[in-house]
This record gives C-alpha cells, sequence and structure tokens, in this order.
C-alpha cells in the first residue's frame, strides 16, 4: 500500500534513447544523398539492492534520427520500461522523445552554434497485481472484495538547448531549460536548467565535461522533502585513435555528485521519471566500432537513491547496452 | 599666358590622373588589393559591378572565404550554383568554406556533384579526400586515393591521403610504400620522413 503513496512516477527511468536497426541498409554512399539515417536499439537491466519496495527494472526502445547534411537532425524514439515493485505490483511506462536540432555557423563566431528542442510524452501506469484482498475470513459471514485501481500519471516534458563547439573542437558551451510535468496525483512540476561546459585536449582525444543540474520542483509534495536539487555531472571520454576495424571507439567515466530529482538529461535523450532523489552515481561506458557503420555501446553504472516518502534509501546497478546502426 | 599656364595645369593634372583612372577598373582593382590581402577593399571595389554577375558571385565568394567570412562565401557561391546549375568553378568554390566550417558531408556531397559531370577532376578529389579524412572514412578514402594516384601519379598530396589511409587501416607496408613515393617527389616532405624514420 505504501506504493499508492508514490503517486507519481515511479522508478528511475531513463529514456536513453534507442533505435531499432533496421536492415534497409545500403551500399549507397551517405554522401549521395543529403539525408543520414541512424537507428539503434537499446535495452537495459536494472537491479535494485537494498530497497524496501522496488527489485528490479528492465527498459526497451528504439530510436531513429535523421540528418540531413550538417545542419539539421530531427529525432524521434520510443521506450518501454517495466519495474517490478516488491509488493506484487509494477509500474510501466511507454514514453515517446522527439527532437529537432538546426546547427547555424555564424562568422561572427569561431565554431557551430545549434538550437535544439526535445519533447517527451508518455504515461506511466502503477499496477497491483493481486487487485483483490477479500476480509471475512471465509467463515460464512460477510466477505467483500477490494479491487486496488490502476494508478497512472501523464508525463510530458520539453527541453530546448543552445549549445556552441568550436571548430578546433576543443570547447564546448550549452545551456538547457526543461520543463517536466508529471499529471498524477498529486501533480508535479519541475524546471531545470543545465549549464554545461566542456573542454578536450591532446588533439580532443581526451575530453571533459561538466554539467550542473539546477532543478526545482514547483511546490514540496508528499514525494519530496524539498523543492531544490542541485548536482554536477562530471564526465571524461577518452578517444581512441583510430584504427582497423573493428575497434574500441571511446571510453567514458561518468560521476554525479549532489541530489537530482526528476531530472532530463540532454546528451543521453532521458527522463528520470522517479519520484526518488538520485544521491549519486559512477558509470563505465565502452564503445565498439564493428565496421564503419555499426557500433555497439556498453555501459555499467552504480547508482544511490533515497525515497523520501517512505525513507527508503537504496542501490542499484544498472546494465545498459545499444546497438546503432547508419546507413 | 593665362590660357596657356591653365593648360599646361589641366593637361599635367589628367597625367597625374592616370594612375588612378587605371583603378577605376573594378576587376584590376580588386586583383591588386587581394593580392595585398586587403580582402574587405578587394570586395567593395566590386561595388560598381551588377552583383548579379555569376562572375562577381564567384569573386565574391573566393574573397569571403580568403578573409574568414565562411558563411557569407557559401551564399555567393549558392547563389552562383542558383544561377548556374553545371557551374564546376562554383561546386569546387563552395567546398572550401564548407571544409572551413567542418562541414564534411555538404562538402562531400559538393565534390560528386562535380565528379558527376567531371569525373577526373583533381580539385573535386582533393576536396573530396579530405573530407573522407576528417569522417574518418579510411577505407574508401585508401580506395579512392589508389585510383586519383593512377591518374596524378606525380602529386605527392594524394600519395599522402592514400599512406594516411593505410596507417589508419593497419597496412604498414602499403602506408610506407606510399610515403616513399612522398619522398621521391618531396624529399624534404615532413610527414612522409617522420614516417620513415
Amino acid at each position: 500500500m505504501k506504493h499508492r503513496r508514490h503517486r507519481i512516477l515511479h522508478l528511475s527511468y531513463k529514456i536513453t534513447v534507442g533505435v531499432l536497426v533496421l536492415a534497409l541498409c545500403s551500399n549507397a554512399r551517405a554522401a549521395d544523398s543529403p539525408w543520414q539515417m541512424t537507428g539503434s536499439a537499446q535495452a537495459y537491466w536494472q537491479n535494485y539492492s537494498g530497497s524496501d519496495s522496488r527489485d528490479n527494472a528492465f527498459n526497451a526502445g528504439y530510436y531513429a534520427m535523421a540528418d540531413y547534411l550538417d545542419t539539421t537532425t530531427l529525432g524521434v524514439a520510443y521506450n518501454y520500461s517495466l519495474v517490478n515493485l516488491a509488493n506484487n505490483a509494477d509500474i510501466t511506462e511507454h514514453l515517446f522523445y522527439l527532437s529537432g536540432r538546426h546547427s547555424l555557423y555564424p562568422d561572427a563566431l569561431p565554431g557551430r552554434l545549434t538550437l535544439r528542442v526535445d519533447a517527451y510524452f508518455g504515461k506511466d501506469t502503477l499496477a497491483y497485481n493481486n487487485k483483490s484482498s477479500s476480509s471475512g475470513g471465509g467463515m460464512g459471514g460477510g466477505s467483500s472484495s477490494t479491487a486496488i485501481p490502476d494508478e497512472t500519471t501523464n508525463i510530458t516534458a520539453w527541453q530546448p538547448v543552445v549549445s556552441f563547439i568550436n571548430y578546433s573542437k576543443t570547447l564546448y558551451l550549452d545551456l538547457g531549460y526543461a520543463y517536466s510535468n508529471y499529471d498524477g496525483n498529486p501533480d508535479v512540476k519541475a524546471s531545470q536548467l543545465t549549464p554545461t561546459f566542456g573542454f578536450g585536449w591532446n588533439d580532443s582525444y581526451d575530453w571533459l565535461q561538466l554539467r550542473a543540474y539546477l532543478i526545482s520542483l514547483d511546490e514540496k509534495t508528499a514525494l519530496f522533502n524539498d523543492d531544490r536539487f542541485t548536482s554536477l555531472e562530471v564526465q571524461y571520454s577518452h578517444w581512441y585513435p583510430d584504427a582497423a576495424l573493428p575497434q574500441i571507439e571511446f571510453l567514458r567515466v561518468t560521476l554525479l555528485g549532489g541530489e537530482r530529482a526528476l531530472a532530463v538529461d540532454p546528451d543521453a535523450g532521458a527522463l528520470y521519471s522517479t519520484a526518488d532523489r538520485q544521491t549519486g552515481s559512477l558509470a563505465f561506458s565502452l564503445q565498439w566500432k564493428l565496421n564503419p557503420t555499426l557500433k555497439v555501446l556498453a555501459m555499467a553504472g552504480y547508482g544511490k537513491y533515497k525515497t523520501d516518502a517512505t525513507a527508503d534509501d537504496y542501490d542499484s546497478l544498472l546494465f545498459y547496452m545499444n546497438l546503432q546502426h547508419q546507413w | 599666358m593665362r590660357t596657356t599656364l591653365l593648360c599646361i595645369l589641366l593637361s599635367q593634372g589628367l597625367l597625374l590622373l592616370t594612375p588612378a583612372q587605371a583603378d577605376t577598373n573594378p576587376w584590376k582593382e580588386s586583383y591588386r588589393l587581394e593580392h595585398a590581402f586587403q580582402y574587405d577593399a578587394a570586395l567593395n571595389a566590386l561595388n560598381g559591378v551588377s552583383s548579379e554577375d555569376d562572375l562577381v558571385l564567384l569573386r565574391r565568394g573566393w574573397l569571403n572565404y580568403l578573409k574568414g567570412a565562411h558563411s557569407k562565401a557559401i551564399e555567393f557561391y549558392k547563389k552562383a550554383i542558383s544561377k548556374n546549375g553545371n557551374s564546376l568553378d562554383a561546386r569546387l568554390g563552395i567546398i572550401l568554406p564548407l571544409l572551413a566550417q567542418q562541414r564534411w558531408r555538404e562538402a562531400e556531397l559538393n565534390a560528386n556533384k562535380v565528379l558527376d559531370m567531371a569525373p577526373w577532376n583533381y580539385y573535386a578529389h582533393v576536396r573530396l579526400m579530405e573530407a573522407e579524412q576528417a569522417l574518418k572514412q579510411w577505407q574508401a578514402l585508401a580506395k579512392h586515393a589508389q585510383a586519383v594516384h593512377e591518374r596524378y601519379p606525380s602529386d605527392a598530396a594524394v600519395l599522402v591521403y592514400l599512406a594516411r589511409a593505410q596507417q589508419r587501416l593497419g597496412n604498414h607496408d602499403a602506408a610506407r610504400a606510399a610515403y616513399k613515393k612522398v619522398l621521391e617527389l618531396l624529399p624534404d616532405h615532413f610527414e612522409a620522413s617522420e614516417f620513415a624514420q
């Protein structure tokens, strides 16, 4: 029953967008057409350790992206998530993602300026698998059956981002804003600012990116003891020099310190639609380039969370795979 | 006497004006200023010429490229292409600012359009190879550079692209052979010398 108190969202779900590989790839060179398509299929499995309420989670999705030359990108994705809870209940989530970005090359700037807008919309449902509870003990006296209705939360979020990268690819700046609306019981609205600074060295084979998450909720609810969350994400990437394929393309370490809740991750295209606060995480990623058009990304991550409503502190291990194809 | 003096002064004045009159040829003046690296002035020198003239569009594209106004250069080259879709000059020209802005795919697209019309155009191939190198399309670059090398065997730049691609593909013997040829053409070539060591 305690899950009924978690009205909104429920578990941490990344919408790391994925992409189902369409085998329509042809041998036609990308240069023959102004459009270039990328598709990827992705999935993750997550287990929760030390949680009173959560067992594990699974996510699968696909993502398709169309690039028009070096100026415009359109993306669409769908993700399905299932969280198995400890009390014979589960949460399912269906989330759609739309993305559009356009790059400008003003002569007044020594690099590329990109305007981007992402939108998320979907629904999650908390369902109790044992929907009836009886009273009366089967003694012939009065008995009743009470169905516990599903609880649904409608999710919408949008995120405009302005970014800049210089031509020598040694400096990156962006400023993103996100507004998320969780229409459930209670309703929660979150605003987020993500100023980001990145820089590269060693011919940009090494790259460090710092991103602050400044999140504020419209009001305090039973879900969170606070309405302000601040965290810093530090991401180091090492790109390997090109070699004969297959090869490792990059290694990445991501560290999050501080606290964040209901975050929208502009890099992953991920929506953390959970009523929990993330209090830290560490993740390692490795990407292989199998051939000029096929890549595989594997990630293992450890995270710490806290559920204010139930004082439930727990850890999480996440294993993620992504298969990306370009044609 | 006064009339004679006036005539002398006028004639001397006209003589003094002669160099300036030569500069009133906008093209000559524009070329002169370009050689003096005065690209803005070279552009301004063309102000009196019809702005829709094909050559003016190409010239403005080129001068804007030289002064680093790459988006402006692309704008003029696009106008030139829209006026004359068969213009190899305009398509070859637009590739340069596109490469400068690292718009590799758009550069590739324009290079390929040139090659559709002029299959062994040297500049289109070299600029296309530059984009392939930036996009790390090593297999395509190796194959491409080999084919261009067969047509232009005395060109060192093509051999350098070939050597780099072979090196990145792990074909060190092929890379060494290409760099060796580079050194035969340019004995002091730094990159080839470094590899030979």
